[in-house]
């Protein structure tokens, strides 16, 4: 056998499989995601009713909609500003600061990413509990009544609390992800800035910052993607989208309306929209995102 | 189970209940058998006719259809703490007046005098605001199954109207606990069990529930109504969780006979002795193990100074924008007439 033939049977071995997985496992659904929407299915029957575009122009009416994309924009805005910020001053601060126990704020940092997110929500549900939870407990050390506020079911203050669990469950891993990025920094430029007096924060600005700038890129839009995707567990253990559908997301409408309300073919328009949303953002992040990447000779 | 249903490889019979059931579905998705016929001459195993002998009759469907038969029986109400009662000298509302004084002595007292489940709001509307409209309604239920057959106006009359400003009184003067809104249902029974608050609308299921966390001396109390004037029947909203035969059956005949069977005096005890719940059948329960609270809503069923209602289920669409519309209410953000004016949006559409 040729050496070209039996490369390409190498490759086929590889990479056949993979496309099979990837074909019934991503394709498919896509594909079928796509079709249900223009379906009138309860989820429930054999028979399902063609009706075109109806759920997508049920769609643009429904006020919920407005608001779960809202909501699902406020999460992205601030997880990636949130999470961004302190796991970038985490990540400096361990390997470029001299702090006592770096090596113990890694891993205490990092422990919210083993724990399931289901547990975390359910940790958080207690925290912010409005008579037996610690936050209020704690405030009410301030005040002269206790503080009763129903964290999680004013519509002005349930997103911002539903914010925070997530950027304390992300930054753990971001932060190692940035560490890994600094610490493959050649240490000579350090020591080259150093002799020619440069401070922290300078050091910090023209050798940190850039070195590690496709890091920190890869993770904003992993921030991003995983939000829109995946806002939906903790808003569901936490609050189910209410009070009022005041925090509803897109994949919490989309459970609500397809295994609650039975109307999967609708759920399934809600889908098309994440999808098209993530994919719209994510490439318009990596537009804006874009820098001359910086070679390190 | 979904799958078998999809794919029309039906089991016999199906017993509803649990996350994701919903009977009205699967009967508007014409996967149960019309068995109006079969329920209307029926014995059971005891040679018995099997719809005298139910607590609850059958829903009727589309008219007088009978798709489903009840087989768990409950009611929705108010609980309370007899031994805390007791101790502070209040006395268990029977009307509404009574209702809202005990309250505001309970708030004066320093704790809430209603906590409810906010995150599922049917818990209040079970066990406060249907009862509520029925009462309101001079203890006719009608109202209840005119709005689950969506009729027009059905969530808007004077009845409605009366009923919500109830809970808007409740609201205004602050007898609602103010944490209750984010709460799931373990947490407000949680904190009802630790005194939090002193009433709580739920199912005849909670003392089972928490039986784990109920601290000792606490004795369950049960109001099915509260909203009711003076010297009106009490209400009760019963919930059930019923049984049917699928359209697709293999076997029609066997699914039959099985509910012959278990429709029986003799099972009613066992069932209830076994899961303290009631089973739908009418029985003797007094020399029976099941629990206090059982047997004093039994009590309850059987006296004629309580109205039972008829079991009323509502288009998914339509319970979930009543849902909404509660707790939006029980939180003072929006007035009755829009509680009003939603409701018969939501009935409108799902009318289509």
């Amino acid at each position: 056998m040729k050496q070209s033939a039996r490369r390409r049977i190498f490759y086929a071995v590889f990479l056949l499989p993979t496309f099979l997985f990837f074909c019934v496992f991503t394709l498919y659904p896509i594909f079928r995601g796509v079709q249900l929407s223009f379906f009138d299915w309860s989820g429930g029957t054999k028979e399902m009713d063609f009706i075109g575009l109806d759920n997508y122009r049920e769609m643009l009416r429904d006020p919920i909609v407005g608001t779960a994309v809202a909501n699902d924009y406020f999460l992205v805005l601030f997880k990636v500003i949130g999470i961004m910020l302190l796991a970038t001053i985490f990540a400096v601060a361990v390997t470029r600061l001299n702090v006592r126990g770096k090596n113990l704020y890694r891993v205490l940092f990092f422990i919210p990413n083993v724990i399931s997110v289901v547990v975390i929500g359910v940790l958080w549900r207690y925290v912010y509990n409005p008579n037996l939870g610690f936050l209020n407990s704690f405030l009410s050390l301030f005040t002269a009544e206790r503080v009763q506020t129903a964290w999680l079911g004013e519509p002005h203050t349930a997103m911002p609390s539903l914010l925070w669990p997530s950027i304390w469950a992300g930054i753990g891993f971001y932060m190692i992800l940035l560490v890994a990025a600094i610490l493959s920094i050649p240490s000579d430029l350090y020591e080259a800035a150093d002799l020619d007096g440069a401070s922290q924060w300078r050091q910090f600005l023209s050798v940190t910052l850039p070195l590690m700038w496709e890091q920190m890129k890869v993770s904003i839009l992993h921030i991003v993607m995983t939000t829109l995707n995946g806002s939906f567990i903790l808003v569901w253990i936490m609050t189910e989208g209410g009070p009022d559908n005041s925090t509803q997301v897109m994949g919490s409408y989309l459970y609500q309306m397809g295994f609650r309300q039975y109307h999967m073919g609708y759920a399934a328009t809600i889908g098309v929209l994440i999808l098209v949303l993530s994919l719209l953002t994510t490439l318009i992040l990596q537009r804006v995102l874009k820098r001359d990447t910086i070679e390190m000779a | 189970m979904r799958p078998r249903w999809i794919s029309g490889d039906t089991p016999d019979v199906v017993y509803i209940d649990g996350a994701g059931s919903n009977e009205r579905q699967m009967i508007d998705d014409g996967q149960l058998m019309d068995i109006t016929d079969f329920l209307k001459d029926t014995t059971n195993a005891d040679g018995k006719k099997l719809t005298d002998i139910l607590i609850s009759q059958p829903t009727k469907y589309a008219g007088d259809k009978n798709y489903t038969l009840p087989l768990v029986f409950g009611s929705w109400g108010l609980f309370y703490d007899k031994a805390l009662f007791k101790e502070k000298g209040w006395t268990a509302p029977t009307n509404w007046s009574e209702f809202v004084q005990t309250s505001e002595q309970i708030k004066a007292s320093g704790i809430s005098a209603l906590i409810h489940t906010g995150v599922y709001p049917y818990y209040i509307n079970g066990g406060l605001v249907d009862s509520a409209m029925v009462a309101a309604n001079g203890g006719d239920g009608s109202i209840l199954t005119k709005q689950a057959s969506l009729e027009e106006g059905s969530f808007s009359g004077p009845a409605v109207q009366k009923a919500l400003s109830q809970v808007e009184e409740l609201v205004k003067k602050g007898l609602i606990d103010p944490g209750a809104v984010s709460l799931n249902h373990t947490d407000s029974q949680i904190q009802w069990l630790q005194h939090k608050a002193a009433f709580i609308p739920s199912g005849l299921w909670l003392e089972n529930e928490m039986s784990k966390d109920i601290p000792s001396g606490f004795e369950f109390g049960f109001i099915p109504s509260v909203a009711q004037d003076a010297g009106q029947n009490s209400i009760v909203i019963p919930y059930t969780n019923t049984i049917a035969i699928s359209k697709s059956a293999k076997n029609p005949e066997a699914a039959k006979a099985f509910l012959q069977y278990a429709f029986t005096e003799a099972n009613a005890i066992r069932w209830a002795e076994l899961t303290g719940a009631l089973m739908n059948v009418k029985a003797d329960l007094t020399d029976t193990s099941a629990s206090e609270v059982v047997k004093e809503a039994m009590g309850f069923f059987n006296s004629d100074k309580t109205t039972v209602a008829p079991v009323a289920v509502l288009n998914a669409d339509v319970e979930k924008a009543k849902q909404d519309a509660t707790i939006a209410l029980a939180t003072g953000r929006i007035t009755a007439a829009q509680w009003m004016e939603r409701l018969e949006a939501a009935a409108a559409k799902a009318r289509k």
